[in-house]
């Protein structure tokens, strides 16, 4: 169908503006286009509307108050966020978390996970537009489902989106009586209403027209741009640092990583729709296996300079939703860090976007920049 | 070990936490050596030395088949001039623009190296230690351009 496409195309250029205020770009993210026709000759992303210099805030308060703030930066997947910073104090400090813990952050940011590929999967079809299941209906189903796993959060945290469950050494909140039964519940809902989605998805001939060999990223241009994440796996790069670099016991869970052929839009679909059922498979290992005992190393901090790190650097990554989500500290000995450097996925994966974009029709920038799945708390930082 | 067999190769120094310290003047001798065999770059940064007066430029690589990552670090002096990776890694070229934007370091045979997250105008480089953090916030009135800042 895309073949009887008919666009078209002119001897003149002109320049259109998309954004900062726009629906579709997931926040506020603008892109100067040169056109010819409907084709787009060069796009230029224009970032920083975001910026808050949560860096530069990482120089000047202490580690125990930096932490919270970290939740605010990729505010779809907040846990992850803190489970970076944390790990990489406690590497350069030589903190030691006990395995109860462990559990307990690989099971709440496999659950924010789940929570943040939701809200992805509705909103990117929500930007292809009417045709899937009704206009915003797919997009209100997955806020739906992810709801539940919000609820899970606000028992056990008393916040929905920026929970604060981490502290050095351990996490904050021990689970809830009661939390596996509702875990599980959530997790029996979920896959049905997964395969449900995409089956309604991938069944549907626009869907397939406007994902399938579009936005086409290769194995050596993903590489080579520093892309992570569903970005880099959908591309064919069998690569997640769950199982390259384990960290907090995910060598004890038995899970696969989604690969993708193509490195189009909907390879990068699949990828993440794969995820969120091995997302499942983890959080229903982690509550089998959770050990018994402490929750943390350390009593909770109540003194802002509880944290001290001897002098040195450390770098620290983890994978989140999106992506290679690192830490570099570079340390003078003080409870503050000399320097924090975040390695935002968003980063990377958004500077691929002009490469992307070239060639393609207007029409296609919502498609592929949903497939990038960006958030612009992250990329701005 | 691919970090071993290039820190031979090149004679670097190692801090103790694992880092590579190169030279400033060899940078391309040592980055044509990094790209063979960590084909992924991680990320850029910068940290700043006042009273060194100068900066410390770190980069992380990686190499996906056998899972290793390294850091490499080198020393500038304010107002120096570093070498773009941009040759090597096409993904250098917002992690540099963010350097430059942040800390003002600039690189030579950068594509296009612009301020990226702050405005065109922005003065001052805001990552830099000696970047005032205690000024009052910037007031703005439509009828007197341009912005004005209370002084505290």
């Amino acid at each position: 169908m895309r073949e009887k496409i008919k666009t078209f195309e002119s001897e003149e250029e002109i320049i259109l503006n998309m954004g900062p205020q726009h629906p579709s770009t997931h926040g506020v993210l603008r892109i100067i286009l040169k056109l010819s026709g409907e084709k787009i000759v060069e796009a230029k992303p224009d970032i920083g509307y975001l910026h808050r210099g949560v860096e530069k805030l990482g120089e000047t308060v202490t580690y125990v108050q930096f932490l919270p703030m970290l939740d605010r930066n990729d505010y779809l997947s907040a846990t992850t966020n803190e489970f970076g910073f944390v790990l990489a104090v406690e590497k350069l400090a030589n903190i030691p978390v006990p395995e109860r813990a462990q559990y307990i952050r690989v099971l709440f940011s496999e659950l924010s996970r789940l929570a943040s590929h939701l809200v992805w999967l509705g909103t990117f079809c929500l930007d292809l537009g009417g045709a899937l299941g009704g206009g915003t209906s797919i997009f209100l189903f997955c806020f739906r489902e992810r709801e539940k796993i919000l609820d899970i959060f606000e028992k056990m945290t008393g916040a929905r989106l920026h929970p604060h469950l981490m502290q050095f050494g351990g996490v904050r909140y021990d689970v809830y009586p009661g939390m596996d039964k509702e875990v599980k519940k959530a997790c029996d809902l979920l896959e049905e209403r997964i395969d449900e989605y995409e089956d309604m998805l991938v069944n549907n001939p626009v869907f397939i027209d406007r994902t399938k060999g579009v936005g086409v990223l290769s194995k050596e241009v993903a590489l080579e741009y520093g892309c992570s994440g569903p970005v880099l796996r959908g591309s064919g790069v069998k690569y997640d640092l769950r199982k390259a670099h384990p960290y907090s016991s995910y060598d004890k869970f038995d899970f696969e990583i989604p690969v993708g052929e193509n490195g189009d839009v909907f390879d990068r679909f699949k990828v993440r729709m794969e995820e969120m059922r091995q997302s499942i498979r983890i959080v229903r290992q982690a509550l089998e296996g959770l050990p018994e005992g402490p929750i943390a190393s350390q009593m909770p901090v109540k003194v802002k300079v509880a944290v001290k790190t001897p002098p040195g650097e450390v770098y620290a990554a983890i994978e989140s939703p999106r992506g290679e989500l690192g830490y570099y500290i570079y340390s003078d000995g003080k409870p503050t860090a000399y320097r924090v450097k975040i390695r935002a996925p968003s980063f990377s994966n958004l500077s691929v976007l002009p490469y992307l974009l070239k060639g393609h029709l207007v029409a296609d920038i919502v498609a592929i920049l949903g497939s990038l799945d960006p958030v612009f708390g992250d990329v701005d930082r | 070990m691919k970090k071993e067999k290039l820190k031979e190769e090149l004679k670097l120094e190692e801090t103790k936490d694992g880092t590579l310290i190169f030279q400033k003047g060899e940078f391309y001798h040592v980055m044509e050596k990094v790209r063979e065999n960590f084909p992924y770059l991680s990320f850029i940064t910068a940290i700043h030395f006042p009273k060194d007066k100068g900066f410390e430029v770190v980069y992380a690589f990686r190499n996906i088949e056998e899972s290793e990552i390294i850091l490499l670090k080198t020393k500038i002096k304010e107002g120096e001039k570093l070498s773009s990776l941009y040759k090597y890694y096409k993904g250098a070229d917002w992690m540099e623009r963010e350097i430059y934007d942040l800390f003002g370091i600039e690189f030579e045979n950068h594509p296009d190296l612009r301020r990226i997250v702050l405005p065109e105008d922005w003065e001052g480089h805001p990552l830099r230690k000696d970047y005032p953090i205690n000024r009052a916030p910037l007031k703005y009135d439509y009828r007197k351009k341009p912005l004005l800042r209370r002084e505290i």
